[in-house]
């Protein structure tokens, strides 16, 4: 039990630091895995976990970014990111630790639903920055959600075919890498 | 089983419903900018092409020019637009369908041979006039045509004409 527990620290550590390299990583605009990593974060160590690593991750990249220094988009970006980890949670609750094929399917439109409210949610802090050169609220809303449909557009596709590809697989090379301990445990007593 | 399929479906809608509106949204503000772009540049080539008018008329002149073919036949080409420098030779060439000359060179210039098919023979040939304005008479140059220099307002003829009468007669 110490020893798994142990494991879920150091997984969840190397997790932390894959995701934060990863987003500090000069990439396409919009093309991420932190989106990936905290829902699968939140699935997997529970709702609490998943949030407060995407809310790290997005407050790492606020400052390190290589687009620059997020600014008032901050708070924002780890809005998203918290509500990506809290679903995430909740997803694996309903599942509780049994991913099956389908699971793709469950998670690619999970994750772009996901990323629609992200994208939505970062898209009302660029209307925050409108809104302080005097322009309304519900214009500055719906024209930073126009003027970035194109982001907008690139961040759903990408991650659709990115949760599509990649979240089963993780489950499972995760549920292997647990089990796998049990298997190893049996083989030492043998010895 | 059916109520999580129903709710996966409904986010998926949801998710291309969201997605479609900023793009068609996005679409449509290009639309406009683009149209608004080419409204301003039509306006603008419209407001030029008075001045491109008045350019081009400064680089051109216009000149009448007449034809009496011998038999009868004699045609007006009013207001022939020609390029500054133009001579008597060019007007002709650029108002005839079919002509044929033979260049003599040097002083002697450009002979005008055919007209429309209408020949220099031993008895008839082409000959070419001036009016002067300042006397109000027809004169014949007693140079070649490519060395009369045309100036805004010009008239000039060209007359099928017997050898036997000289000077032979005026164009009208």
């Amino acid at each position: 039990m110490e020893s798994s527990t142990t494991r879920r620290v150091a997984l969840f550590a190397l997790l932390t630091a894959l995701c934060i390299s990863l987003q500090l990583t000069p990439r396409p605009p919009n093309v991420e895995f932190t989106s990936l990593l905290v829902f699968f974060a939140g699935a997997f160590f529970g709702a609490f976990l998943g949030s407060a690593l995407g809310a790290t991750v997005m407050f790492i990249n606020g400052f390190l970014s290589p687009w620059g220094f997020a600014g008032l988009m901050l708070p924002f970006q780890m809005a998203g990111m918290i509500i990506m980890g809290i679903v995430g949670g909740l997803y694996g609750r309903t599942k509780k630790g049994i991913y099956t094929p389908s699971s793709c399917g469950e998670a690619a439109i999970l994750g772009t639903f996901l990323t629609v409210i992200y994208d939505l949610i970062t898209n009302f802090g660029v209307a925050m920055s409108f809104m302080l050169l005097g322009i309304p609220i519900l214009p500055a809303f719906i024209s930073a959600i126009v003027s970035g449909a194109p982001f907008l557009l690139i961040h759903v596709v990408s991650n659709f075919f990115v949760f599509l590809v990649a979240f089963f697989p993780l489950t499972r090379a995760l549920q292997e890498f647990f089990g796998g301990e049990n298997i190893w445990r049996k083989n030492s007593l043998r010895i | 089983m059916e109520k999580k399929l129903f709710t996966y479906i409904t986010l998926g809608l949801l998710t291309w419903a969201i997605v479609g509106t900023a793009a068609a949204g996005y679409y449509f503000t290009q639309y406009n900018i683009y149209q608004s772009e080419y409204d301003d540049l039509v306006n603008q080539l419209n407001t030029n092409v008075g001045d491109i008018s008045a350019m081009l008329e400064g680089l051109s002149l216009e000149a009448n020019i007449f034809l009496s073919y011998g038999n009868g036949t004699k045609i007006w080409h009013n207001n022939t637009v020609l390029p500054l420098g133009a001579t008597a030779f060019t007007a002709i060439y650029s108002i005839a369908d079919d002509m044929n000359y033979t260049d003599y060179g040097r002083e002697l210039g450009i002979l005008v041979t055919s007209i429309n098919g209408v020949d220099n023979n031993s008895t008839h040939g082409w000959f070419y006039w001036h009016w002067d304005s300042g006397s109000s008479e027809w004169l014949l140059p007693s140079y070649s045509c490519a060395k009369h220099i045309l100036h805004r307002g010009d008239v000039i003829a060209f007359t099928y004409a017997s050898y036997m009468e000289w000077p032979p007669p005026p164009p009208i």
